[in-house]
């Protein structure tokens, strides 16, 4: 319809790759995840006025991202719904061979480890460990001071890596 | 000197400058406790990196490109990238009323202004209506200005032959100015923009306030001179009707 649209249209489609994969690190869900990034375009488009210009599209939308999974995790709390534990990360993935399977359980794996961290500690992880954001970023996508970020990434570190390394070698520590 | 953890983790997540890099490398060079932290943990990074990356390799639902290519946009930001397109200077062609100025114009005013003093028709024209609407068709500007309600400006003759007035009104501490012409019984705003904010006490002429879109397009839409005094009570008392 409006052609001076088709730059952030383009922009987003763009995103969508690192909004799916930020979405299923939090979400550790398939459909949850999916459901979460479409809501976010919505939601993006509907408020594209709240986006200053010139600042970076990516964050925006990553912070709206976080805000709906944060509020749906409320709502769920609210509601006393018990979150199934089951991951139905089983989809594109693993359709055929070794690898395809491997990369599906690694993936399974890694969700189901995730899934088990607080939600902001999640959030650190997702943005910094997985989709590679700074500090910076990454604080201002969560709205919170570097410090909270990385002290919350401490903490999901040592967690994260009990589950998906094992128990450290007490070689030195 | 004893790095503490949190460098130690910016250093693993390549937070550092590069100095801070290379003085942490040559650091844990002599310092195995701390080199297998870092090791440990830049493991941990790899491995969750692995595990996701084949989504961003995954082909995108059609669902979701479908979300971003028609989910219904921000009338505001619309509206917006249509003003900053028009740049809402009223240097107008030599045709009629240009769509850019009425387009910036009207999108503008509507913000400012509650809508009681407008309406749009089935034809998707904006109409005056209520006190504008009776301003427009019994105000003289030469009887002087108004304690309140709609201010007239000009009036004057256009180019298609219609009988013009620029007006201005004042909302609650911004204000609304514009151009409408009479089409049978309707005044039909050409233009519309947000004029000057309030400054209580401050009365100027009507004329001389008006906000340069609205001048701008009063002298593209403009065929000879505005009406004098005789003039303006003349089309008054004939309806506003050109004949």
């Amino acid at each position: 319809m409006d052609a001076s649209l088709d730059p952030i249209r383009n922009q987003m489609v763009a995103l969508l790759p690192r909004l799916r994969r930020f979405a299923l690190s939090l979400t550790a869900n398939r459909a949850d995840a999916d459901d979460l990034v479409q809501d976010t375009v919505e939601r993006a488009l509907a408020n594209l006025h709240r986006w200053e210009r010139g600042t970076k599209l990516d964050s925006w939308m990553f912070r709206i991202a976080q805000n709906l999974f944060i509020d749906g995790a409320r709502a769920r709390k609210r509601a006393r719904m018990v979150v199934s534990e089951t991951l139905e990360a089983a989809g594109n993935v693993a359709t055929d061979g070794m690898r395809a399977a491997e990369a599906h359980i690694a993936l399974t794996d890694m969700c189901r480890a995730l899934g088990e961290l607080p939600e902001e500690q999640r959030s650190a992880v997702a943005l910094v460990l997985i989709d590679g954001m700074s500090y910076r970023d990454a604080a201002a996508v969560l709205g919170i001071p570097i410090g909270t970020l990385t002290s919350r990434l401490a903490r999901a570190r040592e967690a994260l890596a009990v589950r998906v390394l094992g128990e450290a070698k007490s070689a030195g520590a | 000197m004893e790095p503490s953890k949190d460098r130690l983790d910016a250093f693993i997540d390549g937070q550092l400058s590069v100095t801070e890099m290379q003085e942490m490398e040559s650091l844990l060079a002599n310092r195995p406790d701390l080199a297998a932290y870092v090791e440990r943990q830049s493991r941990l990074r790899a491995r969750l990196a692995e595990a996701f990356a084949p989504v961003i390799d995954e082909a995108i639902p059609q669902h979701l490109r479908d979300a971003v290519a028609s989910s219904p946009v921000s009338a505001r930001f619309r509206a917006a990238a249509w003003l900053r397109a028009a740049a809402c200077t009223p240097v107008l062609p030599r045709l009629a009323i240009p769509a850019a100025t009425l387009a910036c114009g009207l999108l503008l005013g509507m913000w400012f202004r509650a809508p009681s003093d407008f309406q749009t028709s089935s034809g998707g024209q904006v109409l005056a209506q209520g006190e504008l609407a009776a301003a427009l068709t019994e105000r003289l500007a030469s009887a002087g200005t108004p304690k309140t309600g709609a201010r007239i400006g000009v009036s004057f003759r256009d180019r298609t032959g219609r009988d013009c007035r620029s007006f201005l009104v004042a909302g609650r501490g911004a204000s609304t100015a514009g151009v409408a012409c009479r089409e049978g019984s309707d005044w039909v705003v050409a233009v519309l923009a947000a004029g000057p904010s309030q400054t209580p006490g401050a009365y100027q002429q009507a004329g001389t306030e008006m906000p340069p879109v609205v001048r701008g397009a009063v002298s593209s839409m403009i065929e000879g001179e505005p009406f004098d005094a005789a003039a303006e009570r003349a089309a008054r008392d004939r309806g506003w009707k050109s004949n």
